[in-house]
């Protein structure tokens, strides 16, 4: 992997030289939060941040998005497959948000069916991502190895080493943005060495952990526990939690039809395993009527569902359902109550 | 890859009613090509839907040697359902599938097969019947259990007597009960009184069960205590779909989606699953 | 279109028990839309809009309000006579509105306090209008979203259930990328209040006051706890939680 400096009062001309070919989407303030907006300089980014609330998911699947038009002409309906926007870059995301996209790939693009507006966007996208300085008070990507520091699933990695970022390419896509913007030189050992000592020490400030190994025999033998009604009587099955996830892709379809009934749209929204209507299935039936019987298969999907299908865990310790719900149920401290230590 | 979301128009070929909620439709793709690339094996499912109502997953219900024509038995009970009820021959659904694992015809090739159905749940199974019937020398001795709430609730009987011509084939009728006035010449109970007069063994046979979940369960009770192994009962299982390509989530019990993993399951898959009454 | 078979437009009538009338307006609010509903439906008795108004039989007739006198009980029966679809229009109709805080205490208390001599009228406790007959659509809100209406209306013309996602209102307004209220130690009904409002309140930094009634599966008593954690009182609690849907069953009980 190639390795070059990027100095600090170089980034304006590289934000400039990105949006030549690119929409730039990065952090930026909203208030007391930091959100994914496109931006047009490189003032408007907050690069010194520990998360947004909704991550950058929402470039990728967007939480309202038409997957079939359709006009009713004589009787038999037209149907139109509607185009997916052009390319963008997502600047600035932190290696937990990049391993949630790569949990996303896995779902949406491997398999016998891709979902053909997912994976446009995705191809129109190029990540930039910024491994992290600080760690966060919910954060515990140290427990799945999907941060502080990323590894792969980014076109570029940026790592702030206090004047100056370190720029990692890691594909093609990049390297072809980095060579198109000549005055990056190259880094020194001593450069890499900054970013191990960094990531390192937030690595270490880390102190909320899920011990992954038996996660799976441990969480199955305690399917039963009283801990998950427990969880759900403070629970207000609000879904915010399924919101904020990186690696939540459950959608609904619903069709719209105009008011003079003359076309329409197949729409899908974000949807949550945490609602009531979620599970149920004609004549009234439900097959998680429980609030713990849902937050419990919110938890597993998780911990244990994803990785059995997939091969790696469903969640990358970003901590933001535990930050945002209001409650602070998490689920760090349901698996600590469960293995007892 | 073509975009999994596009439906194919069908044409609504033949409505025959089965029950006062079931009707079954015949339907054949308009397009010459979608028809003659279109296959599907018994058990799996196809997502059908009106625009502007929506799409609903659906068993396949007719012969799979059928080039011509597919079907549909469909029960009234929402929105996409209630909408289709209310279309005509010469209507247009849309189509996309099919979907799913299918029921096990290749396991069961050389073995017995028993069929256990109860209601709406025979409707996945008639592809499977039709199946033994065109290629009758490759399966041993066929049993069929089938019971529903009443005569009036009972699928496919006007076919029953073709069924029973097939060679070395069983068919066992009971209804829970039977209305005033209404003819039945067969047993009164739950399908699983069928099993003090069924002659399959465990050895040497695949069984296959639908119907609904609390149905099943006790059908399963009764073949475990019958020495039958959980492996070798299959059950197919059904849950609401969005989208029917392992996508959306909603079909999910525990790690399985049942869209993709299923519908059919073995029950030792099912069993340490959480979220449901099998 | 393939699923509006009908022969002639769909007769619609809009019915006002006790309420503001708020929610009648959103329906004419609802701008574009609306005129294009018109080409499929023929709104026959609206008194608050019309000189000229039918009597039944309708197709269609949107009741807003709630019953709160034997009066009214008995003209809502008639009007569930008159219709093929009846839709509860608003809080008040799906919830009983503001107006079943008067549940709480005896009727004839509440009658003593307020009338100087005893009225024509018989008063009741107020409740969703479901209490009394069959509704095949429910809109929440106070008022209801013009769109919303629009299609609930879409929806029976199509002779299907109309619907929506099961939005909580904290749902919207994360996607609004708003503060939350409840983590800045600010009380809020949000989490447990039904979304499709697009959380205007929150976004307009104002607390959701629950106008829209509970969502499915409200776990009331655990916002009453947190509530209480943040400071608020027995009093502040049933107020908040009565303030619209006091009728409704996961509000009732809260903060007593």
């Amino acid at each position: 992997m190639e390795t070059l400096i990027l100095r600090k009062e170089q980034l304006p001309q590289f934000i400039e030289h990105l949006r030549r070919e690119y929409r730039v989407v990065g952090p930026v303030k909203k208030g007391n939060l930091v959100v994914f907006a496109e931006i047009s300089k490189a003032e408007d980014l907050q690069l010194d941040y520990v998360t947004t609330m909704i991550p950058p998911k929402k470039v990728l699947l967007p939480q309202r998005e038409t997957i079939l038009k359709f006009k009713f002409e004589n009787e038999t309906p037209k149907v139109e497959q509607p185009a997916v926007d052009g390319k963008i870059v997502l600047f600035g995301v932190h290696p937990c948000d990049i391993n949630a996209i790569k949990v996303l790939d896995k779902v949406l693009i491997e398999g016998e069916f891709k979902d053909p507006y997912y994976a446009q966007r995705r191809e129109n996208t190029v990540i930039i991502g910024l491994n992290c300085t600080k760690a966060g008070e919910y954060c515990f990507c140290t427990s799945f190895g999907t941060g502080p520091g990323a590894k792969d699933g980014f076109d570029i990695l940026l790592t702030d080493l206090g004047d100056r970022f370190l720029v990692e390419v890691g594909t093609d896509a990049g390297k072809k943005i980095v060579e198109g913007f000549k005055e990056l030189s190259k880094a020194e050992d001593a450069d890499i060495a900054k970013r191990d000592e960094i990531l390192k020490k937030v690595a270490e400030s880390i102190k909320r952990r899920i011990k992954t190994e038996n996660l799976e025999t441990l969480l199955l033998e305690k399917i039963n526990d009283k801990i998950w009604q427990e969880l759900a009587d403070e629970c207000l099955a609000c879904g915010v939690c399924t919101t904020v996830c990186p690696t939540c892709f459950c959608y609904g379809v619903i069709d719209r039809v105009s008011a003079d009934f003359k076309e329409g749209e197949r729409i899908r929204y974000w949807d949550s395993c945490m609602f009531l209507e979620f599970a149920a299935v004609a004549l009234g039936g439900n097959f998680r009527p429980g609030r713990d019987a849902r937050l419990k298969h919110r938890m597993y999907h998780k911990l244990v569902y994803i990785k059995q299908q997939h091969g790696v865990f469903g969640c990358v310790g970003c901590g933001r359902c535990v930050e945002f719900c209001v409650k602070h149920i998490d689920p760090v401290d349901a698996v600590t109550r469960l293995s007892g230590d | 890859m073509a975009n999994p979301y596009v439906p194919h128009p069908a044409v609504i070929k033949e409505i025959k009613t089965e029950t006062r909620d079931t009707k079954t439709f015949r339907l054949e793709f308009l397009d010459e090509n979608v028809k003659k690339a279109y296959q599907f094996k018994p058990g799996q499912f196809n997502m059908v839907g009106v625009f502007g109502v929506g799409e609903a997953p659906f068993s396949i219900t007719s012969n799979p040697d059928e080039k011509e024509y597919f079907e549909h038995t469909i029960r009234a009970v929402g929105n996409v359902t209630n909408t289709i009820h209310k279309l005509k021959e010469g209507d247009i659904l849309w189509v996309r599938g099919p979907y799913g694992r299918p029921w096990p015809i290749e396991e069961a090739k050389g073995k017995n097969i028993l069929i256990v159905a109860g209601g709406l749940g025979l409707a996945p199974l008639r592809p499977v019947i039709y199946y033994i019937a065109n290629h009758r020398d490759e399966f041993g001795h066929v049993e069929v259990l089938y019971g529903a709430r009443t005569p009036l609730d009972m699928l496919y009987r006007s076919e029953m007597d073709e069924w029973r011509k097939i060679k070395d084939f069983t068919l066992r009728l009971t209804v829970d009960m039977v209305p005033e006035g209404v003819e039945w010449e067969h047993r009164v109970g739950v399908v699983t009184v069928l099993f003090e007069e069924m002659d399959s063994r465990p050895e040497n046979t695949v069984v296959m069960v639908c119907g609904p979940e609390i149905m099943m369960h006790f059908v399963v009770k009764g073949l475990v205590e019958r020495g039958f192994a959980k492996n070798q009962i299959y059950l197919s299982m059904e849950r609401r779909m969005h989208c029917g390509i392992g996508k959306c989530g909603h079909c999910q019990i525990g790690s399985k989606f049942v869209c993709r993993d299923g519908p059919v399951f073995t029950f030792e898959e099912v069993e340490p699953l959480p979220d449901k009454i099998v | 279109m393939a699923q509006v078979k009908m022969k002639e437009k769909a007769k619609v009538a809009i019915f006002k028990l006790s309420s503001c009338g708020g929610c009648q307006l959103q329906l004419v609010d609802a701008g574009e839309d609306f005129l294009k509903l018109l080409d499929h439906i023929d709104i026959v008795y609206f008194p608050i809009a019309k000189s000229e108004n039918l009597d039944g039989p309708y197709d269609i007739v949107l009741v807003e309000g709630s019953a709160c006198s034997a009066e009214e009980i008995e003209h809502l029966r008639k009007i569930r006579a008159s219709t093929k679809y009846l839709v509860a229009l608003g809080t008040c109709a799906c919830f009983g509105g503001l107006q079943s805080i008067r549940n709480f205490e005896p009727t004839a208390k509440l009658v003593d306090m307020v009338y100087e001599k005893p009225p024509k009228s018989h008063p009741t406790k107020s409740f969703g209008i479901d209490e009394y007959v069959k509704v095949d659509a429910y809109v929440v809100g106070c008022p209801v979203e013009p769109s919303e209406v629009v299609e609930v209306i879409k929806s029976l013309l199509m002779g299907v259930k109309p619907r929506f996602p099961p939005y909580s209102v904290c749902v919207e307004c994360k996607l609004r990328e708003n503060e939350c209220f409840l983590l800045k130690g600010i009380p809020c009904m949000g989490p447990i209040t039904a979304g499709g409002c697009n959380a205007l309140c929150p976004s307009s930094n104002r607390p959701c006051e629950g106008c829209r009634g509970p969502t499915k599966d409200p776990n009331s008593k655990a916002l009453a706890k947190l509530l209480f954690e943040l400071g608020a009182t027995n009093e502040d609690v049933r107020r908040k939680f009565r303030k619209y849907a006091a009728a409704s069953m996961a509000f009732a009980g809260v903060g007593v």
